[in-house]
């Protein structure tokens, strides 16, 4: 095999690797909101350290959004691929849970305060 | 193309391939929560034509492929989402393939094919649903999946291509 391709493997490596690495710095704890949006308008923003649980309902079905202990995750869903469910909860501002058959999207934001 | 059958027996042949490798990965549950993240057999059949047939011909079943298995599989949004991964993948092959010289293998256009198919179907789903974040998140394990999913499926057409030159209908 000639050195380039190993060369094209290590660059899509050390990109991925780059990505990651920028995401673990941006990493912060203060004043987290969880903003949940669908068809690209914000439906709801809540505090990330209040715990609840809430039901979305739409004509297209619906999401369960819970936050629990500073984490959020989307306990229920009634669409057909489930990522949404299946996603792990997250926690750090810039991670993001979506349900693109329902385009709805759970995001933690920095609160601008 | 015009005016030959051989050719037109092969598209179609490919056509029905892809189509069917296509509803097979419907089949095949990915344990993952990652939107988009899949095998990409029918990626198979697209580069074997860019190797044995012209770009537009190849064009032509990958674009047929999509519709076909939208309408069959999938819905609008997945139309899109596939045609904007579909052609963005294509491009880069395409591009590989004929200013690579041929020093770069197979596997690793497959593999670059991948990535950018991903690429081109994450950049849609932050454009439709207007959170760029989602790329930042998703790209990088998507990237993760695709090297070694790429390079594993380019094998498979570097042999099937290897026994089709030995085949005197190519």
């Amino acid at each position: 095999m000639q050195k380039i391709n190993i060369y094209i493997i290590t660059g899509f490596v050390l990109i991925a690797g780059l990505f990651y690495g920028i995401h673990f710095f941006q990493s912060s704890n203060s004043d987290l909101a969880v903003r949940i949006s669908k068809n690209n308008e914000v439906i709801a923003t809540y505090a990330l350290d209040e715990n609840r649980i809430q039901k979305f309902a739409f004509d297209d079905g619906y999401n369960t959004v819970e936050i629990k202990d500073g984490h959020v995750q989307v306990t229920e869903s009634d669409c057909p691929n489930q990522i949404c469910v299946n996603s792990p909860q997250i926690d750090q501002p810039g991670e993001v849970i979506a349900c693109l058959p329902h385009h709805f999207i759970v995001e933690i934001i920095q609160n601008e305060k | 193309m015009k005016n030959n059958p051989h050719k037109l027996v092969l598209m179609a042949l490919y056509i029905a391939i892809s189509l069917v490798l296509s509803w097979l990965e419907t089949m095949i549950p990915i344990p993952l929560p990652i939107p988009g993240a899949k095998i990409g057999l029918a990626n198979i059949v697209t580069l074997l034509a860019l190797l044995t047939l012209s770009p537009l011909e190849t064009l032509l079943i990958l674009v047929s492929r999509i519709f076909l298995s939208g309408f069959l599989f999938g819905s609008f949004a997945s139309i899109l989402y596939a045609l904007a991964g579909g052609l963005l993948s294509f491009v880069t092959m395409l591009f590989l393939k004929k200013f690579g010289q041929s020093r770069i293998a197979i596997p690793v256009i497959s593999m670059t094919g991948a990535i950018a198919h991903n690429t081109g179907q994450l950049a849609v789903a932050a454009l439709v649903t207007q959170t760029p974040n989602l790329f930042v998140f998703y790209w990088p394990p998507l990237i993760i999946i695709a090297i070694p999913v790429g390079l594993l499926t380019g094998i498979i057409v570097k042999t099937l291509n290897s026994y089709l030159k030995q085949s005197s209908n190519f």
